[in-house]
This record gives structure tokens, sequence and C-alpha cells, in this order.
């Protein structure tokens, strides 16, 4: 079951997948994972959403996440999705308005490719975890903390309720 | 939805070699230690070391004074020096009150140089108002840029009273007039696993100052060699409406090539009304890619969907008198490279139609486009180049069309 696994090739693959194209409007795009497990298998949570650009520094409005895809890790099998505006715990959300402003404080001196060089040593910290769950490699604190730390900068605070709801687990071990 | 209770990962048939899968498991199921997140005791005149990272340090000095002699102390100093090199990365003093001269602390204010440059950048309130020894409200100022303005305040609360600071509100003061430009949105309701609007949502957001750039348009009575235009974009041109704000850019591309296929004078409402009957297009959120040709068959106009496709494949379709149809990523085509305003992952949101491809300057060859999104987007003039890189975001996904 040795394998490679990028997270970051996964979500660019999967927001042009088929089965993102048949069901969700254009414009939407993952967002950050849930690592989780459903009944034993690995699982990400592909958390979709729309932000846009106002053509206003760090004035990029932040929509709520609206879909959510699971997949297997390392299969990539779709095996769930929820359109999150039939889910009651959503009741409250208007996903027409924006909930907050991108870029956020965290990430508010990095630029572009700054940004995108940030992004990317998270989705190493996730292929690192997954490369512990799936192969059982070396995991140490210090790499859980690493993680974490980049998960709670990169991700926008306004989303985070959002992450709270759709796995609490997750939420209170990275981002509570 | 997933199981919450379920959550823990279960990995069957795996070698156990170094850390086993069960200590795996622990590392992700172990127990959440709420008190990790609470003040830890300090004594009086008392100095302590603390490795708060567990990497076997100790970079964090707290020392506890008692200023006022009574016994107590009341004033305490953090310096935390990650490198060692005797120079504080990290630096803050809280000093307790007894506000109400109960005899109890039931406040404390710190202030805190969270980089090291010796300055003052956040400022932290706590308050225990029931005096049961847990603070439950903690406010936060911060100053981001570094000018000693407040730019963010943070409200830390327990919003229901149960002794549980539950609540999250954030407010951003961007624009430096001492009043929140916006805040946060939404908490979580522990108590009722709801996402819950955490207040009033006031953004100041004027949809037409949108588009700070005006894009060029078309102009026939400009071009120098009209054999070098692909397509017929002047009279394609004709057919272009600006669709306001965002959603139904896919069915505004869909019509204007079914207008100029047909002939027919389309109502838009009762065309967008039809799409939204068939389930083909959400109000306010849009059209999927697979339903972008949906309005195309309804017309039964001769269509064909396909990915991956190349500007050949475009100029071909335009040279045989067909129309054609893209999704792009439309910040790319109307924001530029402007390297301080980006989204955080990019992908196609927006539908065009494709009129014409100007090649007449060859070391400049543009992209015509009827952008419905934009209040320039009649005869849109993009750079090749850019045209492509927003193309790419969407698979070059094109919809060929032609008279039935």
């Amino acid at each position: 079951m040795k394998t490679n696994f990028s997270i970051e090739k996964f979500l660019n693959e999967f927001k042009n997948s088929k089965p993102v194209q048949a069901i969700v409007p254009l414009g939407y795009v993952p967002n950050l994972p849930i690592i989780t497990s459903v009944k034993g298998e690995l699982c990400a949570c592909v958390p979709l959403m729309r932000y846009k650009v106002t053509g206003v520094v760090d004035k990029t409005l932040v929509y709520p996440v609206r879909y959510v895809f699971t997949v297997t890790i390392p299969e990539c099998k779709v095996i769930s999705f929820e359109d999150l505006a039939f889910d009651s715990a959503f009741v409250n959300v208007d996903f027409t308005k924006p909930v907050g402003t991108f870029r956020h404080e965290a990430v508010k001196n990095l630029n572009k490719e700054e940004y995108a060089a940030l992004r990317s040593r998270l989705f190493a910290e996730y292929d690192k975890m997954l490369d512990f769950l799936v192969n059982n490699a070396e995991y140490s604190d210090a790499d859980k903390q690493s993680f974490k730390t980049l998960l709670n900068q990169v991700l926008e605070p306004s989303l985070k309720p959002f992450y709270h709801a759709i796995d609490k687990n997750f939420f209170l071990r990275f981002l509570g | 939805m997933l199981d919450y209770e379920d959550n823990g990962f279960e990995l069957e048939n795996q070698e156990n070699e170094g850390l086993g899968m069960e200590e795996n498991q622990d590392f992700l199921n172990e127990p959440i230690d709420e008190e990790d997140f609470q003040d830890s005791d300090m004594s009086d005149g008392e100095m302590s070391f603390v490795d708060t990272d567990g990497d076997g340090y100790e970079e964090t000095t707290v020392i506890d004074y008692d200023t006022d002699g009574d016994g107590y102390a009341e004033t305490h100093e953090v310096h935390v020096d990650r490198d060692g090199d005797g120079i504080d990365d990290y630096h803050a003093t809280f000093q307790e009150y007894d506000t109400n001269n109960s005899g109890e602390m039931d406040a404390m204010i710190g202030e805190i140089d969270s980089d090291g440059d010796m300055e003052t950048d956040k400022v932290v309130k706590y308050n225990d108002y029931d005096q049961d020894g847990v603070y439950d409200n903690v406010k936060v100022y911060s100053d981001i840029d570094g000018d000693e303005q407040i730019d963010v305040v943070e409200k830390h609360f327990d919003s229901d009273g149960d002794g549980i600071i539950d609540t999250t509100e954030v407010y951003v003061d961007e624009s430096g007039d001492g009043f929140a430009d916006y805040h946060e949105m939404y908490d979580f309701d522990e108590e009722t696993n709801l996402v819950v609007l955490a207040d009033s949502y006031d953004y100041d957001f004027d949809y037409d100052e949108l588009f700070p750039v005006e894009l060029e348009q078309y102009d026939p009575s400009t071009v120098s060699d009209p054999d070098m235009i692909f397509g017929a974009p002047d009279e394609s041109m004709e057919y272009w409406e600006y669709q306001g704000e965002d959603g139904p850019c896919a069915l505004y591309a869909q019509m204007f090539v079914i207008e100029e296929l047909t002939g027919e004078d389309i109502d838009i409402d009762d065309f967008i009304n039809e799409a939204v009957d068939n389930g083909w297009y959400e109000e306010g959120e849009g059209t999927a890619f697979l339903n972008m040709n949906q309005m195309l068959d309804y017309y039964d106009i001769d269509n064909e969907m396909g990915f991956n496709k190349s500007m050949d494949d475009i100029m071909e379709c335009l040279n045989d008198g067909g129309k054609v149809i893209v999704s792009v990523d439309a910040d790319q085509i109307w924001f530029g490279d402007d390297s301080d305003i980006f989204s955080p992952m990019s992908g196609a949101n927006h539908a065009v139609e494709v009129i014409g491809i100007d090649n007449s300057d060859p070391d400049n060859p543009m992209v015509i486009l009827n952008d419905s999104g934009h209040p320039n987007g009649q005869g849109e003039m993009v750079p090749l180049e850019v045209f492509e890189n927003a193309w790419n975001e969407g698979d070059r996904q094109m919809i060929v069309c032609y008279p039935s």
C-alpha cells in the first residue's frame, strides 16, 4: 500500500473531476481537506466553496462551505457527497453571502507567490500525516504541531465554524 | 454526512513496525486536554522555566512579581527565546486587577510584543465577571501593520453562560478610521451543533465598483488586416448583454449563441426561469460544467461539449461559422497579475463566448470574447496567453455550436 500520495495534486485534479463537474456550479473550488475515517477507511472530506476576487487588495470575498465530497485515500474513490444547504446544522447560513475576506490577518503580509509556497508547505505536512497513517511512516509531535500551526495560519478564520460543524474531532484536534 | 462519533482512524492489514497502527490511532484519538489552553499557576516571586513546545529546551521564562507587597504576585512577565540567542522572540507583561475591590482578582491585562521588536503589538484583556476563577470574556486588540493603531479586535466570550468560552467575533478595521469594516459572520454552537449567525454582517461593498480596470474592446474600424480576424466578432457583439452580479454567465453565453444562430429574440428572465425549473441553474449560485449546454439542447442547437481542447479547435469552429462557449478563470482576465490580489485556490468560475481571434498583430494575438460578466465585456480583447491560462483552469472545456 506504499504510495507517494500528494494532497495538492489530488485537489488540483479533483476540482475538474467528473463528479464535481456534474454537480457543482462553476466557481466552486476545494478548500483544505479534513482527514478522517469512515467505517475504518482513511478518507478526506473535501469542502467546496467560492471566492470572489473584487480587485481590491485583501478584499477577496470568502463564501461559506457549500458542498462536501468524501473520498477514500489513497484510492480517491468518492463515497459521499453532501450539499450543506440541505443539512440542518447549516439552516441559518445564507450561502449566497460572503462570510469574510481574504487575505486574512495571518497571511496578510504574503504576496501570491509567498502564499502559494506557504500552502504547499501545509500540503507537504498533510502528505506527511497521510504517509504516517497509510504507511506507518515516522511522525513526531513536532510534525503534528507543524501541521496544526500551518493549518491555522492558512485556513480563513471565517470558515472555522464550518469545519467545526463538518468534523468536530478534526476541528478540536487541529483547529481548536 | 460523517459520523462524528466514529472518526478515529482504523487501518487494517498494516505492519506494526516502529510506531504501530494502534499508536497511530492514539495520535489522532488522544483526548484533548482543555487545561492545556488555560493559564498555568504562577507562584509568588518565582522565576520558572517552561518547555512549551516539547522540544526539550525550556524556551519560556515566567517571572511573577508581587509589586504591592500584599503577598500575592499579580504581575507576570513572560519571555520566550526560541533560538537561545539571549534575545526575546516574544515578550509579554500580564497584570491582574481586582476591579470591584472584592478581594479577588477578576481581570487581567496583557501587553504583548509578539514579534520581538520591543514594541507592544497586542493587548489582551481578560474578565472574570462572576469571579468563579475562570475568565468568561477575552478581548485581543492587535496592531497588525505596526502603525500603533488597533487594526483587529477579537472577542472571545461565553455566549450561553455555561462557563465555557464558545464564541469568537473578529472585528477588522482595515481603513484605519477607528470603525470595524467587517467582522466574521458565523460561529459554531456546541450546544445545538448548529452553525449560527454571530451577528449581522455589514460589509461595505459596492459591486459596481468591482472593476478598477477597463478592458480593451474590439473595434473593427481599427483593424489593420481584416483577413487576420477569425470569426465574425463585429456581428456577434450585437448580441452581448451585461448580466450584472454573479450567477447566470453560462445562461447568457448560451443565449448569445442561440440568438445568433436562430435570430430569435430571447427574454432573459424566461430563459433563466426555464433553466431553474429544469435544475440546470441555481439562482445566486450558477451552473455546473456539464449543464452548460442544457439550454442549447432545449433550443435544439446542434452542439458538442469537450475538454482538453486547443486554440486550433476554437479557430476551426469559428472558421466553419460555428459558435464557441468556454469556461475560464475570470479573475485572470479581469484583474490581471497583481501579486497582492488573488484567491487561495484558482478554478474556472465563468462562462464566456469566444467570438473571434485577432491575429493582425502576430506578436500580440488577441482572443475576442462576449463576456456577460464585465461591463466592458462586449468584444472584450484578451491577450492569447492570458486567455489560455484562464482557459486551462477549466480543463479547456469547449462547447461548439452550429445551426441545427
